[in-house]
């Protein structure tokens, strides 16, 4: 690693705070126990203002993706705050009046180091590490399936996703160990070095290649290691339902960019043709089938799986058209897809606050019924619920939309304006399903009387969710050009490893005059 | 410097036999996790997949001649060790609650 010690403040704040947590846990009073909420919260603001700091910094040369990692900490640390604040109450007991005794700061020691992963997974620059910060993501998430509530469906999905899981981990190990083979060292830039200095991609960086696609393919749900999504997500715990929809699905995305970055993104030609190919094909089939079976579901959870899988179908459209027009910096598809990716994270952690809020049969709302007519009683909560559908359908004025503004100008503008119009045709699709919510809750009578869960901290991440997928709508540009910096980093890379660099690195460099005149455009789409 | 071998890497007989291996223990740890039903066999076979990678790893670190290879084996087995450890330690939870180790008892989710 080549990057200095206090680069990475925010996720060694986060793994010591991990290891306090979890000493806590054992304590023997049930308020010691109980400080272990406070201190994730506390830990989790320190490491967002670190990140911030750091990224402030200018790092120069030194640190080429220096924008990229402080995008990825802040979002690692500023989501996970608002995952914190709505398993305030985690582990579920299914004896409500048991809780207290119960309580244990596991959950939250292993939310923190997988949070860390995530934190880390933009700064890797080994095959090694990157293989250590995506296991840093996973084993803990294990853990928490398993664990997080006693029932035997938890268990169920606990199986289904550990065993895919080591099973996805080998499958882009043996990727790695080609990639390795294809030019004899872990080290990005030598394998970007060797990218570059063949004039054809030989088969077995292909083969790589394709099995690390895959292989991640299951963190982020998409299509082909997609199927596992619904059964742990409908199988665990709410919360941890809500933090399976981020952490691996964003160290996924970040992981894929990385890998991508090795490539110099010329896979166009030749055999290494497949490797787009496979992108656009995962990219198509993940959101279709999401969408369409999504709309059979009567089970909250399991239709926000399919949605899961879906939203990554999008965000792989970004990832397969990449960064191809360098000289169209402002429809850069990575910057499009990590600008998706943080407003992705914002509306679905915001829902699955909402149903954490609202006790159901079993512990947290699940069924369509569970929330029918909550918006007489729970008009709040309603309105958060209904401000993260909309958002997620992709409706003007929330986040959601600019989200997939974005995504289809640079499937556009890179010319495959076939998978545009695909996203399209789904983004309408799934509205069908995320209304049939918004009509539930709003439409229908109570079908059974429901409770709420007590602490204040769910329903306030909730309405914080909503608020930013309202004012990130109205006012994008932090989002905007946390993502599009990013994103240029990622070209500038390129531009570097390529060395046909000089017109590219000014087009880098102009990036910010681009930038006013996306906003412009944007606020004119309004 | 070692780049020079990118191309030819594969035309090394004696680094294709030990690929081989490599590819025929990812396989059959493939075809245990599809086919056993028992889990702790299917926690096997992604060990064998595991394992597979680790000869390949070794081996191109032998034929590079340098000591990546190597270091990753090194902390693929301790993070199969830290899986390994959390897979009995879930195969002992599910066992306590139904009595089977077949994965089949595990099956009431559908749609």
């Amino acid at each position: 690693m080549n990057i200095p010690l206090n680069h990475l403040c925010p996720e060694i704040i986060m793994i010591v705070a991990a290891c306090i947590v979890a000493l806590l846990g054992a304590a023997k009073s049930d308020s010691v126990r109980r400080s272990a909420q406070w201190i994730s919260l506390i830990s989790l603001i320190l490491a967002f203002i670190a990140g911030w700091r750091i990224g402030t910094v200018d790092a120069g040369p030194a640190w080429p993706l220096a924008s990229f990692c402080t995008y990825d900490t802040l979002l690692a640390s500023g989501v996970g705050i608002l995952l914190v604040l709505l398993s305030w109450d985690m582990p579920f007991a299914l004896d409500p009046a048991k809780s207290d005794q119960t309580f244990r700061g596991e959950y939250f020691a292993m939310m923190l180091v997988s949070l860390a992963g995530v934190s880390m997974m933009a700064k890797v620059d080994n095959l090694i590490w990157l293989f250590i910060a995506l296991e840093l993501v996973s084993i803990p998430t294990y853990i928490m399936v398993a664990t997080g509530r006693g029932n035997p469906a938890a268990q169920e999905a606990g199986i289904k996703y550990f065993f895919l899981g080591s099973l996805s981990a080998a499958i882009y190990l043996f990727g790695f160990s080609y990639l390795y083979g294809f030019c004899g060292s872990t080290d990005f830039s030598k394998i970007a070095g060797a990218f570059a200095g063949s004039s054809q991609v030989p088969y077995v960086a292909i083969i790589g290649l394709l099995m690390v696609i895959i292989g991640i393919a299951y963190k982020i749900a998409a299509v082909p290691l997609h199927y596992y999504a619904p059964d742990v997500y409908q199988g665990t715990a709410t919360p941890v339902t809500a933090f399976l929809s981020f952490a691996p699905k964003a160290a996924g995305f970040i992981a894929l960019i990385l890998v991508f970055n090795l490539t110099g993104w010329k896979l166009s030609h030749g055999a290494a043709r497949a490797v787009p190919d496979l992108l656009m094909v995962m990219a198509v089939l993940s959101m279709t089938i999401g969408n369409v079976l999504a709309l059979l579901q009567r089970n909250i959870k399991r239709m926000l799986a399919y949605s899961s899988i879906s939203h990554s179908g999008y965000m792989l459209v970004g990832l397969a058209v990449g960064p191809l027009l360098l000289s169209h910096s402002t429809t850069n598809g990575i910057s499009a897809m990590l600008f998706y990716l943080g407003a992705y994270s914002i509306m679905t952690v915001g829902a699955f606050a909402v149903l954490v809020y609202l006790q159901g049969k079993l512990d947290a709302a699940e069924d369509l019924d569970d929330i029918a007519g909550i918006a007489s009683e729970h008009p709040l909560a309603a309105a958060c619920m209904a401000v993260c559908m909309l958002s997620l359908i992709g409706m003007p004025f929330t986040v959601g939309f600019l989200g997939k503004l974005f995504i289809v100008q640079a499937a556009f503008s890179s010319g495959h304006g076939v998978l545009a119009v695909i996203v399209m045709i789904n983004a309408a699709i799934a509205a069908a399903y995320y209304l049939s919510i918004i009509t539930s809750m709003y439409l229908r009578d109570p079908w059974t009387p429901f409770s709420v869960r007590r602490p204040g901290t769910i329903q306030f991440s909730a309405a914080i969710a909503a608020a930013l997928v309202i004012l990130l709508g109205l006012f994008p540009s932090v989002l905007m050009s946390m993502s599009q910096y990013s994103g240029s980093e990622v070209t500038k890379m390129v531009a570097m490893d390529h060395s046909h660099g000089a017109a590219l690195i000014k087009t880098a460099s102009t990036l910010s005059a681009d930038k006013n005149v996306e906003m412009r455009l944007a606020v004119r789409a309004h | 410097m070692m780049i020079t071998h990118a191309t030819s890497s594969f035309s090394d007989p004696v680094l294709v036999r030990y690929l081989a291996l490599g590819a025929v223990l990812f396989a059959i740890g493939l075809v245990g996790f599809m086919a056993r039903r028992n889990m702790i066999m299917i926690f096997l076979s992604t060990e064998i997949m595991f394992q597979g990678v680790a000869i390949n790893l070794i081996a191109f670190s032998r034929y590079y001649h340098n000591a990546d290879g190597q270091s990753f084996v090194i902390f693929l087995l301790t993070v199969a060790a830290a899986e390994a450890s959390l897979a009995l330690g879930l195969v002992v939870m599910l066992f306590r609650h139904r009595q089977t180790l077949n994965v089949d008892a595990w099956s009431d989710m559908q749609g």
